[in-house]
């Protein structure tokens, strides 16, 4: 019985010792899987709480330096570690820094240096760079300590295929590091990573385009960093400043930008003061331009305005200047051509109200005549006004009907006879019989003929020559006025159809209102046809028009006349 | 041991010896140890391979795709075109893994690309 209570009693001890021992083995394994769970719970908020600050920190930029910062600043939440280091690659450049937690040797840094250095030459496939020593930071080395890292792990960040910044997480302690620890990093490195690549193709496409609408702009604009150095520069600020390599460096364009305007003092002045210059009006090679420097600030930064460099806006306005000024030599000019017929009206008409003595008959036939001459000088001139605002407007008209051209210019040229011979010119004609009647404004096609010999007398010396030639062609009229005048600047030849372009006729004593070639040319292309100019200094000009030849007519001259608007094609009259 | 499965040796350990020096020796070891079927030396030499050496490959890449696909993609090439010696290069890693997965590459296919 006493054997059989013993037997029992062992066994049921046996049986609570093992009970025991398994709910103690399960409780540690409950303790275990608890703090497991916790380091886990931990990395999982060290990964969250760095990509947060990460992403708050960097915004847009692409700064990897900056980037790196926040990580291996934040470090002792997530290990234990006796030095930090990075190797980041910022404007093509390495550069090596690292902070030093526990009193290490200047060997042990070294160490690190060249583990990094190699590490980089390995995933780029390069010969191992030499670099500058680079910042330590930290507490003070100790040559004393000859520790070297025993445990130290790389974590590379590749942005679009290319290392761009290697972390070094090292330690005296041999084992220093678990395999949990070091993937949290590397999931924090890659998922930066992966979040930088987007950034740069995102910035790299926006650049693009904006590099492309800098380009299409006519004004042109470069742009200086901080330090002077040219980030942008777009084709027309090429061609303004004379830069004529496709790439230009800092230095071309600093020997580009011209000594009559101090930049690099302005560009200083715009960065110091953060504010705009803004030149209304600098002239470089012969051009004439407003000049704005604009500061361009970090937009990353939202407490403080930081200046990161400069835009500088060349804006071209030698047009709008050159416009500027035809049109106060237009005004001028017009005044001075109403002002002479005025005075001579209203000096003669007093001396018939109120003469100082008896007139005779033939005295006041004279002067009404002055009158009626000067009177009729300034209507032509009011008319060419009007004429020439109806063209800029689109209101011009031209009334065509069937008419004789040949007759139309015989007559022109006659009026011309008598101020040819005068100025001892010999003026010439030369018409094809065989040119038929077509529809034409005579009013307007006349003017056109008088405002062309008109302008050859005027620039044509004594003894010379103009000569008017018309003839047909296929199915349009030729008509052309030759002088062997002064001739035409090359450079000024295309101002000559303009509105305002009045061409120095002074050393020939002859002034205009520089519209007549304007009228010539609206009047001509209102019948559709077209108007040429072949002219060299000092050998003479000839100007040709055409008109085509619609509705042409053999017979009397129909009396319905087809009225057409400027710049638009002529309708042909059966 | 065949020919094939020394080529892949050589070939694993290289590449795991290329990872010491860019990613240090121990997170590289851990990782290498971590692979089913492959033993390694603190040296980083691969001294034994069994089963299915292409599968061996696949757990290795994928170790290491677990650190950087990126970094697995610029600097495991010669490991990558044994799985997928056809695909572009702009092909992702995971996709060459994915492929060798379906298809099991042929151990031929490392000495018609080495």
């Amino acid at each position: 019985m006493l054997l059989i209570i013993s037997i029992i009693a062992i066994g049921a001890t046996i049986i609570f010792g093992i009970a025991a021992i398994m709910y103690s083995m399960r409780e540690e394994k409950a303790i275990k899987q608890l703090v497991d769970n916790e380091l886990k719970q931990k990395q999982r908020l060290f990964e969250i709480t760095m990509m947060k600050e990460i992403q708050d920190r960097i915004g847009y930029s692409l700064e990897i330096e900056k980037i790196i910062d926040v990580i291996t600043g934040s470090l002792d939440a997530l290990l234990n570690y006796s030095s930090v280091s990075a190797l980041v690659l910022e404007k093509d450049r390495l550069q090596f820094k690292t902070h030093v937690k526990e009193a290490v040797s200047k060997q042990y840094i070294e160490t690190i240096r060249s583990s990094l250095l190699r590490s980089y030459a390995t995933i780029e496939n390069l010969d191992t760079p030499t670099i500058p020593e680079g910042n330590i930071s930290g507490v003070a080395l100790d040559d004393l300590n000859h520790a070297l890292p025993v445990s130290s792990f790389n974590v590379p960040m590749i942005v679009n295929d290319r290392a761009v910044g290697i972390i070094n997480i090292s330690s005296t302690k041999p084992k220093g590091f678990t395999e949990a620890e070091m993937t949290t990093l590397y999931k924090i490195a890659a998922q930066t990573s992966e979040a930088l690549s987007r950034l740069e193709n995102i910035l790299t496409v926006e650049k693009g385009k904006l590099m492309a609408m800098i380009g299409s702009l006519a004004d042109g604009l470069f742009m200086v960093d901080v330090n002077g150095q040219l980030t942008i520069i777009n084709n027309a600020a090429k061609e303004f400043l004379g830069i004529p390599v496709d790439k230009p460096s800092t230095i071309d364009l600093l020997s580009a930008l011209p000594n009559t305007y101090d930049f690099s003092g302005k560009i200083q002045r715009a960065i110091n003061h953060k504010r705009v210059i803004e030149e209304k009006e600098v002239t470089i090679d012969q051009k004439i331009f407003q000049i704005f420097i604009t500061p361009v600030f970090d937009v990353s930064i939202t407490t403080e305005k930081k200046v990161i460099g400069v835009s500088v806006l060349l804006h071209d306005i030698t047009l709008e200047k050159s416009v500027a000024k035809m049109k106060e030599d237009f005004t001028n000019v017009m005044v001075h051509e109403l002002r002479s017929p005025l005075t001579a009206i209203k000096a003669s008409s007093e001396m018939l109200i109120a003469p100082p003595g008896p007139l005779s008959e033939e005295e006041r036939k004279k002067i009404i005549g002055l009158i009626a001459q000067q009177s009729r000088k300034m209507l032509d001139e009011v008319a060419l006004i009007l004429d020439a605002a109806k063209l800029e407007a689109g209101l011009f008209t031209i009334q065509k009907i069937p008419g004789d051209l040949k007759q139309l210019i015989n007559e022109r040229v006659q009026i011309f006879q008598a101020p040819a011979h005068e100025k001892f010119i010999n003026l010439t004609v030369d018409i094809d019989p065989s040119i038929p009647m077509f529809n034409f404004d005579p009013i307007h096609i006349g003017q056109v003929v008088n405002n062309l010999i008109s302008n050859s007398l005027k620039f044509t010396s004594s003894g010379g020559t103009i000569k008017i030639t018309a003839k047909p062609a296929i199915g349009s009229v030729v008509v052309s006025v030759s002088d062997t005048g002064a001739g035409i600047p090359k450079d000024k030849q295309h101002l000559l159809f303009s509105k305002f372009t009045q061409l120095s006729g002074a050393e020939h004593g002859s002034v205009g209102t520089g519209l007549g070639l304007y009228i010539v040319k609206g009047v001509v292309e209102a019948h559709g046809g077209t108007v040429n100019l072949d002219s060299e200094e000092g050998r003479g000009t000839t100007i040709t028009f055409n008109l085509p030849i619609d509705g042409a007519k053999q017979t009397a001259p129909d009396q319905h006349p087809t009225i057409l608007p400027a710049n638009k094609p002529p309708k042909l009259v059966n | 041991m065949s020919d094939t499965a020394q080529d892949f040796q050589k070939l694993l350990t290289e590449a795991i010896r290329k990872q010491i020096i860019i990613l240090g020796p121990q997170i590289t070891l851990l990782k290498a140890h971590n692979v089913p079927g492959m033993t390694v030396s603190e040296d980083g030499t691969v001294i034994a391979l069994s089963g299915n050496p292409s599968d061996v490959v696949t757990q290795f890449l994928e170790q290491f795709r677990e650190i950087s696909g990126p970094l697995l993609k610029k600097t495991m090439k010669p490991l990558l075109s044994t799985l997928s010696p056809n695909q572009p290069d702009s092909h992702s890693e995971n996709s060459a893994i994915s492929e060798n997965q379906k298809t099991g590459s042929s151990a031929s296919q490392i000495n018609q690309n080495h």
